[in-house]
C-alpha cells in the first residue's frame, strides 16, 4: 500500500514540471549582488515582463517564475555556470559586472546585461551579447544642467586622461555646442586632486563630476564637497549617490527603466526579433535642494527630486 | 620628691576617674549600642570614603582617558583632507580647535613617516614641545604598532598624557559598482588605510584638580555625616531602647535581684529565671497531666468495672424481679390457693354439716317409709280382702296408732331436715358460685353486700359458736365497680381474721357507707387487738402472728394488694385489748382511673 502511494508521488512530482513547463520560457537572471539598485532593476525587467506575456489565446504562454540567482550569496559560481550551460535557457539576464562576468564567455544562449557600466572593458563581444548601458551622454547631462542652473556657464572639469580622454572630447563638443566653456585640469593620482580643485576655484560656475576612478575617490568626493559648499559651486555628478552626499544635482540613468527597457529587449530577443545595445532610454534628473539652496544658486524650476 | 608624689596621685586619681567612666560606659547597655553603632558607622564610612576615592579617582583618569581618545580622534576625522592633500592650511584649524579644548596643552598631526605635518601648542616646563620628536625610537615602535592596529593609542608621562589616533582614509579607487552606487558592504568600498597620525597632550593638572576637589568634599560630607550620624545614632538608641529600659524598670520594680548594672546582663538573667521557671512549671504541668490522665484512666476503668457491675446487678435485679413477679404471682396464687384451701376447708365443713343432715335423716327417713310401706304392702297382700270397710279398718288401725302418729312426725321431722340440709348445700353452692367468680380481666359492678354475704356463709362454721356477727349496711349503696372474685378475696381474708381475733367470743361489726364516691367497708372486731409494732407489719408477705404452719402470713398483703389494684386503701386502727378495725376504701367506679 504504501510503496503504490510513493509510486503515484514520483509519477506526480517526475510530471509536475512537465506539466507546469507547458509553453514558458526559461529565463534566468544572474544578479551581481543584493543592492539596491540591482533589486530596482530587477523590479522594472519583473514588471514589464509579466506584462509582455499574452496570456491568453492561442498564443497563451503560462508566465514561468524568473529564476533569480543573486551572485554574491551562490557558493559555487562555476557550477552555476556548468548548470547554465547544460540547461541551455532561452535567455540569460545578468544584472551587474560580475552577473555579466560569470557569463560573458558564452556563446549559444542569448545573454542580455544591465546595469554594467563599462561593459566594453569585458573583453570580445560575441554576437549572443547585448544590453542596456549606463551612460547618459555628456550632451544629455549638459541639456539637463543648464535646464536646472541656466546661469552655469564655466564648467570646471578634472580628469584622468590616462581614463577618459574619450570622454572628455564628448564633453568639449557638447559644452561647445551649447556654448558653455570647459575649464579642464588633469590629474593622475586622486591626491593631486584637492590641489586641483582649489585651482578651478574662482574660475568655474559649477562642476562637472564624471566618472572617472583616478578622481573620483571617496577622498576626493570630500574634497570636491568642501569646495562645493565653501565656494558656492554646484557640483554636477553622473550618480545619485553623490546628490544624497551633497552633490547638488545629477543627470542619471532611471535604473526601474532601464529595467523595463531590458524586459522588452528580452521578448525581442525571444521571439527572435534582431537587438542592439542602447542607452538608458530615460533620463532621471535629480537635485540636492537643501544643497541648492545653501549654495544660492538660482534655479529654473523644480525638476522633481 | 613631693612634686612627684603629688604628680602620681592625680595621674592615679585621673586614671581611675577614666575607669569609673569607661565601667560606666561599658555597664550601660544604650551607651553600648550607642558607642558600637557609631563606631560601626565610622568604619563603614571610612571605607566606603576610601573606595568611593580610589573609584573617583579611577574614573577621573578614565574620564581624561576617554577625552583625549575621542580628541584625538575626532582631530584624525577632521585633518582627514589636510593630509591626504597635504595641505598645511586644511590643518591649521581643526587643530586650533583642539587645543581649545580644557586640558589640551598640545596637538600635532604627523604624516605616514612621523614627520611634522602641523604642530601647535604650548610645550613643558623647559618651553621645549611634548610631541616632537619624532625619530625617537620609542615614538616610532608606537606609531607602527597604531598603523597596524588601526586605533588610537595613549601613553602616560609623569606630567602628562599623550593620544595618538591613525587617520585614515580610502585610497584606493572606487570599485566601477562603488563609483556609481552607494555602498553596502565592503566589495564595493576600499579598506580605509593609514595616510598619517594624529597627537595631542593633556597634562594632568585637571586630574589633580580633581583628586583635590574629591578629597576636600569627601571630608566635608564626611565631617557633616559624623555629626548628623551622632545625633541620628543617639535618637535611634533611645528609641530602641526606650522599650528596653521601660522593660528594665518593670523587672526592677517586680524587685526581681539586679546583678549587674548592665541592661543586657539583667535582661539575660531575668530571662534565664523565666525560663527556668517556665520550664518548671511545664514540668510540674507535664505531672499533673500525667498523674490526671493516669487517674482519669483508673477512674475509667473503674468506672467502666462499676458499670459492668451495675449492668450486672441491673441485670441480676432485673432477673429477681422477674423472679419475684414470678413469685408473687405464685404467692398470690399461693395466698389464692391458701384462701381457696381455707375456702375448701369450710365449704367441705359445711357441705359435709349439711350432707349430714341428709344422710343422717335419711336411714331414719328410710325406716319410716318402711313403715309405710310395710302397711301398703299389707294391704296390697289383701288383708281385709276385698272389702273396703275392712280395708280402711286394717288402715285405720295403722295409723291410728301411736306408732303411726310417730312415724308421721318423724317423717316430717326427716323431710323438713333433709330439705334444710339441701336448701343448706344450695345456699352453700350459690353462695360459692357467687364467690369464686372465674378471674376477671375486667370489672364488673356487684352489689358489694351480696358478696359480703355470700363470704360470710362460707365462713359460717368458723363463726357460729362464738362470734356474732352484726351486719350495718347501707343499703342505698349502689353498685359497686370492682374485680368481684378478687374483693370478696379481700373480704374473706379480714372476715377470718377478724373472726380469728376473737377468742373465746365477741363480735364482728361490718359496717359499709358509700362518701364523696368512695366505698367504705369497715370490719371491726373486739378481740385481742394489733399492737402498733405489729401494725406497721401486718401488710408485709409472710408476717403472720399465728404459729407457724397456721397459715400463709399472705392474706393481708395479698389483699393490700387487690386494693392497691382497685386504687384504694385499707385503714387499720387498733388497740390492744380493744380489738380492730380494719377499713377498706375503694372508689365507687373504676372508671378512668381503670
Amino acid at each position: 500500500m504504501k510503496r503504490v502511494f510513493l509510486l503515484i508521488l514520483a509519477v506526480l512530482l517526475l510530471l509536475s514540471p512537465g506539466l507546469a513547463s507547458a509553453a514558458h520560457d526559461d529565463i534566468v537572471v544572474l544578479q551581481s549582488s543584493g543592492l539596491q539598485p540591482y533589486e530596482e532593476a530587477l523590479a522594472g525587467f519583473r514588471q514589464t515582463w509579466e506584462s509582455l506575456i499574452p496570456r491568453s489565446g492561442p498564443k497563451a504562454i503560462l508566465p514561468g517564475p524568473l529564476e533569480v540567482h543573486v551572485l554574491s550569496e551562490e557558493p559555487d559560481r562555476r557550477q552555476l555556470l556548468a548548470s547554465l550551460m547544460e540547461r541551455q535557457p532561452d535567455l540569460i539576464v545578468a544584472i551587474g559586472t560580475n552577473s555579466l562576468a560569470l557569463v560573458k564567455g558564452i556563446t549559444g544562449i542569448p545573454v542580455l546585461y544591465l546595469m554594467v557600466p563599462y561593459p566594453e572593458e569585458m573583453g570580445d563581444k560575441h554576437d549572443n551579447l547585448h544590453g542596456i548601458g549606463m551612460r547618459i551622454s555628456p550632451a544629455r547631462q549638459l541639456t539637463g544642467l543648464l535646464d536646472v542652473f541656466p546661469s552655469s556657464r564655466r564648467l570646471g572639469v578634472l580628469y584622468d586622461p590616462g581614463r577618459s580622454s574619450a570622454l572628455l572630447e564628448e564633453m568639449r563638443e557638447a559644452a561647445a555646442r551649447k556654448q558653455v566653456s570647459l575649464v579642464v585640469r588633469s590629474v593622475s593620482t586622486a591626491r593631486e586632486v584637492p590641489a586641483a580643485l582649489d585651482d578651478l576655484v574662482g574660475f568655474i560656475d559649477a562642476y562637472w563630476m564624471l566618472p572617472d576612478q583616478t578622481v573620483v575617490t571617496p577622498q576626493t568626493v570630500e574634497a570636491m564637497l568642501l569646495v562645493s559648499l565653501e565656494h558656492r559651486i554646484p557640483i554636477l555628478t553622473f550618480s545619485e549617490k553623490y546628490v544624497k552626499l551633497g552633490a547638488t544635482l545629477t543627470v542619471t540613468f532611471d535604473i526601474f527603466d532601464m529595467g523595463r527597457q531590458a524586459a522588452e529587449m528580452a521578448g525581442r530577443i525571444i521571439s527572435g526579433q534582431p537587438v542592439s545595445d542602447v542607452e538608458p532610454g530615460k533620463v532621471k534628473i535629480s537635485v540636492n535642494q537643501k544643497v541648492a539652496e545653501k549654495l544660492g544658486v538660482k534655479k529654473q524650476a523644480a525638476i522633481g527630486d | 620628691m613631693a612634686r612627684n608624689a603629688g604628680l602620681c596621685n592625680r595621674l592615679r586619681m585621673r586614671t581611675m576617674r577614666l575607669t569609673v567612666f569607661w565601667k560606666k560606659i561599658t555597664n550601660s547597655f544604650s551607651l553600648r549600642v550607642f558607642i558600637y553603632l557609631l563606631s560601626a558607622a565610622m568604619v563603614v564610612f571610612g571605607l566606603f570614603n576610601f573606595v568611593f576615592f580610589q573609584y573617583a579617582r579611577q574614573t577621573l583618569v578614565d574620564d581624561i582617558i576617554h577625552s583625549g581618545n575621542l580628541i584625538a580622534r575626532v582631530l584624525a576625522q577632521t585633518v582627514r583632507l589636510g593630509v591626504f592633500a597635504g595641505d598645511e592650511e586644511q590643518l591649521a584649524s581643526p587643530v586650533e580647535a583642539v587645543l581649545s579644548e580644557d586640558g589640551v596643552v598640545e596637538a600635532c598631526v604627523l604624516g605616514l613617516d612621523g614627520a611634522v605635518l602641523f604642530r601647535k601648542g604650548r610645550g613643558n616646563k623647559q618651553g621645549k614641545p611634548f610631541l616632537v620628536n619624532p625619530g625617537a625610537p620609542e615614538r616610532m615602535a608606537l606609531l607602527r604598532q597604531i598603523r597596524e592596529s588601526r586605533t588610537a593609542q595613549y601613553v602616560e608621562a609623569a606630567d602628562t598624557y599623550e593620544f595618538w589616533s591613525p587617520v585614515l582614509a580610502t585610497v584606493e579607487p572606487f570599485s566601477v559598482e562603488a563609483l556609481y552606487f552607494r555602498e553596502q558592504n565592503h566589495e564595493l568600498t576600499g579598506r580605509e588605510q593609514v595616510i598619517g597620525f594624529t597627537g595631542i597632550t593633556m597634562d594632568k593638572s585637571n586630574l589633580r584638580r580633581g583628586y583635590r576637589d574629591i578629597l576636600w568634599r569627601n571630608t566635608v560630607v564626611g565631617v557633616a555625616f559624623l555629626i548628623i550620624g551622632t545625633l541620628v545614632a543617639y535618637l535611634l538608641v533611645q528609641a530602641v531602647t526606650q522599650p528596653l529600659n521601660r522593660l528594665i524598670s518593670d523587672i526592677k520594680a517586680r524587685g526581681v535581684a539586679v546583678e549587674s548594672e548592665d541592661e543586657v546582663g539583667l535582661l539575660t538573667n531575668t530571662f534565664d529565671n523565666l525560663v527556668k521557671k517556665l520550664g518548671e512549671s511545664i514540668a510540674t504541668i507535664n505531672n499533673l497531666k500525667n498523674d490526671l490522665e493516669k487517674k482519669v484512666e483508673e477512674r475509667t476503668g473503674e468506672l467502666a468495672t462499676a458499670n459492668a457491675k451495675l449492668a450486672d446487678e441491673r441485670f441480676q435485679l432485673m432477673k429477681t424481679l422477674l423472679e419475684l413477679k414470678e413469685t408473687q404471682g405464685q404467692l398470690v396464687h399461693s395466698g389464692k390457693m391458701a384462701a381457696l384451701g381455707q375456702l375448701v376447708a369450710g365449704v367441705a365443713h359445711e357441705l359435709n354439716n349439711t350432707t349430714n343432715f341428709i344422710t343422717s335423716s335419711l336411714p331414719l327417713l328410710e325406716r319410716q317409709v318402711k313403715g309405710i310401706t310395710e302397711i301398703y304392702d299389707r294391704l296390697s297382700d289383701g288383708a281385709g280382702g276385698n272389702d273396703i270397710p275392712a280395708q280402711l279398718e286394717i288402715l285405720r288401725e295403722l295409723t291410728d296408732g301411736e306408732e303411726y302418729r310417730k312415724m308421721r312426725a318423724n317423717i316430717a321431722v326427716l323431710l323438713a331436715n333433709i330439705n334444710e340440709g339441701a336448701g343448706r348445700t344450695t345456699k352453700i353452692v350459690r353462695d360459692l358460685k357467687g364467690f369464686s367468680r372465674p378471674d376477671e380481666a375486667a370489672y364488673s359492678a356487684v352489689d358489694i353486700h351480696a358478696g359480703l354475704d355470700s363470704t360470710l356463709t362460707l365462713l359460717e362454721h368458723e363463726y357460729k359458736h362464738h362470734v356474732e356477727i352484726v351486719r350495718e349496711y347501707d343499703r342505698t349503696i349502689p353498685m359497686v365497680v370492682c374485680f368481684a372474685s378478687q374483693l370478696n378475696q379481700v373480704f374473706m381474708n379480714l372476715l377470718l381474721n377478724a373472726i380469728q381475733a376473737i377468742r373465746s367470743r365477741g363480735k364482728v361489726r361490718i359496717r359499709t357507707w358509700a362518701k364523696a364516691g368512695q366505698l367504705h367497708v369497715a370490719i371491726r372486731d373486739d378481740g385481742g387487738g394489733i399492737a402498733p409494732e405489729v401494725q406497721e407489719r401486718i401488710f408485709d408477705p409472710f408476717f403472720s402472728t399465728k404459729e407457724v404452719g397456721d397459715g400463709t402470713g399472705l392474706g393481708l398483703s395479698i389483699s393490700y394488694g387487690i386494693i392497691k389494684k382497685h386504687h384504694g386503701e385499707i385503714i387499720v386502727r387498733s388497740k390492744v385489748g380493744e380489738g380492730s378495725e380494719f377499713e377498706v376504701v375503694i372508689p365507687m367506679t373504676q372508671g378512668k382511673n381503670a
